[in-house]
């Protein structure tokens, strides 16, 4: 599904080059529930952006199934995310002037599908994910743990084949953490890839594999790297 | 349309979530939009909108030009007219018209009327057509073809809107008139602020008695003005190529009174407006900096916000959301707020439009026409979008290249990305400063000017003088009677109490009537096209005491001069500098060329030299000027002019009566103390001044606000720097100055570029200007003094802040 070969990030600064990240190869399969690991600054968020498209500025090779993600303009893109990604945040970052509701078809809004046809999709997830009675409420009437559910929620409603999830358990306690990491594996059960950054090793261990990152090099879990470098040659 | 109308949905909610910011930024845009609005709704009036006549852009204006003289836009001779009516091929019909006054009797009190002498193809060359009876018949222009048209206005006030008006005889200057028609209520013309009532045919001043030439009969006698339409296909051009060849054919055959004259064609629009015309784009270009003022204000508000605003930004995008509907988004929410502030900018413009109109000078034609209309709310709705468009894109621009990653992190905005877009919001500031100066220079400029202008003397103390204007029609007062009616009337006038004299003249200085004559010196004979040129004024005796002009030479008029006495004149220090340099003037002789009566004008002695007077404003230039005096040269229409010690209400009073004493169908109109025709004079220029100083006062106002905004934000950001240098023993007073040395910095750049923009720029004023240069130091000193005080206000506030900024907080701030 997913194949990152030689790729790399950095920033110009004065003093020459600051790497962020160094030569990832990478393969992730469908279905597959990763973990990423790895102290402060190792470059996590940083290869979540890359595979989620929102950073554009890196080098090397990303193929999404058998898109040249490296070949894409911005727009084609975008077009790309909108279709295969859904993304969960620590921060929660729901729109805090929007309704559970609204904030649900936010994502949908932007991939042009019909409002009749964004209200029932909205009404489904909401029965899903069995908030309906909040639909109503503003984020901030929500706790912690039912704002990062509305999120998950929001990931998942344009039916992604890939959930990028940083940290999403990070700004819960820990019966909110599991309610969250059960819903993941849930949806990875049901076929969705996951890639989840955590710092927590009982929440690491709801993925089938684990990458560590550190200064920005993965230095464990690329166990695909050699199929991979193989493969590119 | 779903997209558009969630975001429109979601900016509204986003407005009204930060009501602070949405009022600021609205009240801001209300402003500027408001004062757009008010200035376009006088230029839709007077530039844009057609006259109100069929085919408007045919009618053109036929005055005349005088090559000696250089005067242009000058009135017409009744017999060059007919001949350049008679001669064209250019124009489908041609139109004179003169200014009138008439005393209406035998309907209630007498009163008197404003209307107008016109030939009677007027009414076909404007294509209007009357509410009831005709318009004039080609032959109502012959003399003793009394008919007349009164105006709508007139018809209800005055004959109870009587639908059997049409043939009723009425009392004009006690002569009989058939009304033979009404115009409808929309009809006006000529179209300025004390418009005609009624009009009346060319008949009258082509009357004579005692076998003299009437007025309408002499060649030399300029007092009509022209309109005419163009045939269909005929530009102006070549209709002034057409009378030109007319002209020089007239200047061949008539030498004595038409070798220098000329006919010059403008648009009728064009004529209208071409006094107001360079004021009306100076306002344009005044409002416009002051909306893009209002604008920078508001983007900068929004840059401010913006920052707050990077993580939402960011949400989106990581939801799926394109550069372009992130940057639609945005610019949907700053539309809203633009038509916000549009709709509160018309209302405030409905409100100013009026107050335009109240203090408007009377100059101002077509007052009635400023409204608010179709075309202004267009603009308005335009200019909304427009500025909705410009601030809103800098900051939508930028907000969409932020790092979405970054931004998404804890900590949210980068320090580069608050450092550049601090220094985007700076050169906004500098910016506002640049036109604040600008227009604040203007206002300086024209404030200076006008002081300058009310300096002026004069020559003649207007103070406690009252003025008001009787007429004696022919019909009933002769000649010789007319000199007896003042002869009458004024020791009458002077024995009322409080008055310490009275006198009489036609025309009266800053009046706005105006005679002009040639006149021709004793023993120096020239042809009659080289004779040099006089104002003419006649008098009764005390009148230059009454006015306090001084008398330098010889005597004022008094009992002899008599119609049967030596023929004597009274001349200025001006025609007796240009006429008689370095000579005694006194006993010599000129003949002005204006006559009353049987027999040629007389040769006439000087008798004194008084001092010169300002004619038609304080800016004209002394002009030569003669004075006659009554007696012998009777006018039916004078203004009698009162020095008192009385409220000018009571002496008003006195004045009627007294002069109602004596004819009961006399009314005294258009009373006004002579300091009033003065000030008249002074509307023009101190309209335009209060206009633009408010501009400028607002922009003033605007641009402070923006940049104690920026300082604030400023302080705001370096919170954490400020603590750590107050922690490293940096005093408060220190940080005032390094938060008032940034603003002050920001305040020189824009002065400095503003002085170089502001010296480029206000050679557009040289022709509002009196006394003063386009690039008075005096006033560039003082504004760029005035704006750097506005700096400093402007940031004294935020550096007090710093100066109080705790270092332990502060340092715990990031």
């Amino acid at each position: 599904m997913i194949r990152l070969i030689d790729v790399e990030k950095f920033y110009e600064s004065g003093a020459g080059k600051t790497w962020v990240l160094r030569r990832i190869n990478l393969e992730i399969r469908e279905g597959d529930f990763i973990t990423v690991m790895g102290p402060s600054g190792a470059g996590k968020s940083t290869l979540m952006g890359i595979i989620g498209m929102l950073d554009g500025a890196w080098k090397g090779e990303y193929h999404l199934f058998d898109n040249a993600v490296h070949k894409l303009d911005n727009r084609r893109r975008v077009e790309l995310h909108k279709k295969y990604i859904g993304f969960v945040f620590q921060q929660y970052h729901l729109l805090d002037n929007l309704t559970v509701a609204e904030n649900l078809d936010l994502p949908l809004s932007y991939r042009d599908i019909k409002k009749v046809e964004r209200e029932g999709m909205v009404a489904d997830i909401l029965d899903r994910f069995q908030i309906v009675g909040k639909k109503s409420l503003f984020p901030n009437q929500l706790s912690g743990g039912q704002q990062q559910i509305v999120a998950v929620a929001r990931a998942v409603i344009g039916r992604p084949k890939l959930i990028l999830a940083d940290e999403p358990t990070g700004s819960l306690h820990s019966s909110q953490g599991k309610m969250i990491m059960d819903l993941l594996r849930k949806l990875n059960s049901e076929g969705t890839t996951i890639i989840q950054v955590t710092h927590n090793n009982e929440w690491a261990a709801y993925g089938n594999r684990i990458i560590q990152l550190a200064d920005g090099w993965i230095v464990d879990g690329q166990n695909t790297v050699g199929t991979v470098a193989a493969a590119s040659q | 349309m779903d997209k558009f109308l969630q975001d429109l949905k979601y900016g509204i909610r986003m407005l009204a979530k930060s009501p602070g910011f949405t009022a600021i930024a609205i009240l801001t845009l209300a402003l500027g939009i408001g004062a757009n609005t008010a200035i376009f709704s006088v230029v839709n009036a007077e530039l844009l909108r057609p006259l109100p006549f069929r085919d408007a852009t045919r009618l053109v204006s036929v005055a005349s030009t005088n090559s000696r003289t250089h005067a242009a836009a000058a009135s017409l001779s009744y017999p060059d007219f007919l001949d350049l009516r008679a001669q064209n091929q250019v124009f489908e019909n041609m139109a004179a018209y003169t200014d009138g006054s008439f005393t209406l009797t035998g309907i209630d009190q007498p009163a008197h009327i404003v209307g107008s002498s016109v030939t009677a193809s007027l009414f076909d060359v404007l294509g209007v057509t009357p509410e009831l009876g005709r318009t004039f018949l080609p032959d109502e222009d012959q003399p003793h073809r009394h008919s007349v048209i009164l105006s709508h206005e007139l018809w209800t006030s005055r004959f109870a809107s009587d639908p059997h008006v049409i043939g009723r005889s009425i009392q004009l200057d006690k002569s009989a008139y058939t009304v033979v028609g009404v115009m409808p209520a929309s009809f006006r013309y000529p179209l300025q602020r004390q418009t005609s009532t009624l009009w009346t045919t060319m008949a009258p001043l082509l009357e004579s008695s005692d076998g003299v030439p009437s007025l309408g009969e002499q060649r030399g006698a300029h007092f009509l003005r022209s309109i005419a339409r163009l045939k269909p296909g005929v530009t102006v051009p070549q209709a002034q190529a057409a009378l030109d060849v007319i002209t020089t054919s007239l200047a061949k055959q008539y030498p004595d009174t038409d070798k220098y004259w000329g006919a010059q064609v403008v648009a009728e629009q064009d004529r209208m407006t071409r006094t107001i015309r360079p004021a009306l784009f100076v306002m344009m270009i005044a409002v416009g900096f002051v909306l893009l003022i209002a604008c920078v204000n508001v983007a900068n508000l929004l840059l401010a916000r913006a920052t707050a605003r990077t993580r939402e930004i960011a949400i989106r995008a990581a939801l799926g959301a394109g550069r372009n509907r992130l940057i639609k988004q945005l610019l949907t929410e700053s539309f809203v707020l633009a038509l916000i502030a549009g709709g509160i900018g018309l209302l405030l413009a409905m409100w100013g439009s009026e107050i335009l109109v109240r203090l408007s000078p009377e100059q101002l034609p077509r007052i009635s026409e400023i409204h608010v209309d179709g075309w202004v709310m267009a603009f308005t709705l335009s200019l909304a979008m427009l500025t909705g468009f410009l601030f809103g894109l800098a900051p939508a621009m930028h907000v969409s290249h932020s790092s979405i990653v970054d931004a998404l992190k804890e900590g949210a905005l980068s320090v580069t990305a608050s450092k550049e877009r601090f220094g985007l919001r700076s050169s906004l500031v500098v910016v506002e400063m640049v036109l604040a100066l600008v227009l604040l220079v203007s206002a300086g400029l024209l404030i200076r000017s006008l002081v300058r202008l009310q300096q002026v003397s004069p020559g003649f103390d207007p103070q406690n003088v009252m003025a008001a204007s009787i007429d004696l029609p022919d019909a009933k007062y002769p000649d010789a009677n007319k000199a007896e009616f003042y002869r009458n009337l004024l020791p009458k006038l002077q024995a009322l109490p409080g008055v310490q004299s009275a006198a009489a003249i036609y025309p009266l200085p800053m009046g706005g009537d105006e005679i002009r004559t040639t006149f021709q010196l004793e023993g120096r004979p020239v042809s009659k096209s080289e004779e040099p040129v006089t104002s003419l004024r006649d008098i009764t005796p005390n009148y230059f005491s009454t006015m306090r002009i001084p008398l330098l030479q010889g005597r004022d008029f008094d009992a002899r001069d008599d119609a049967k006495s030596t023929p004597v004149v009274i001349i200025n220090e001006a025609l007796a500098q240009q006429t008689f340099p370095g000579e005694n003037p006194i006993g010599k002789h000129i003949k002005p060329g204006i006559s009353v009566g049987p027999g040629e004008a007389a040769m006439r002695e000087i008798i004194g030299v008084v001092g010169n007077v300002k004619f038609s404003d304080l800016a004209s230039e002394w002009l030569p000027e003669s004075y006659v005096p009554v007696a012998q040269l009777p006018f039916g229409s004078m203004t009698l002019v009162v020095r008192s010690t009385q409220d000018a209400h009571a002496v008003v009073k006195m004045m009627t009566e007294t002069v109602q004493s004596m004819d009961p169908d006399m009314p005294a109109y258009a009373p006004k103390t002579v300091a009033e025709y003065l000030e008249g004079t002074l509307s023009v220029p101190r309209f335009n001044t209060v206009l633009l100083a408010l501009f400028a006062g607002l922009a003033m106002l605007l641009t402070a606000v923006g940049l104690y905004g920026v300082i604030s934000y400023s302080v705001a950001q370096r919170t954490h720097e400020i603590g750590i240098r107050m922690a490293l023993g940096a005093k408060p007073q220190d940080m005032m100055r390094l938060i008032v040395g940034q603003g002050m910095k920001l305040g020189l750049i824009g002065v400095g570029i503003g002085f170089a923009v502001a010296i480029a720029l206000t050679h557009f004023l040289s022709s509002m200007l009196f006394g003063v240069s386009s690039t008075d130091p005096v006033s560039f000193a003082g504004v760029i003094c005035l704006l750097m005080v506005v700096v400093l206000v402007a940031c004294y506030v935020p550096a007090r802040r710093a100066m109080r900024v705790d270092p332990m907080i502060a340092l715990r701030h990031e």
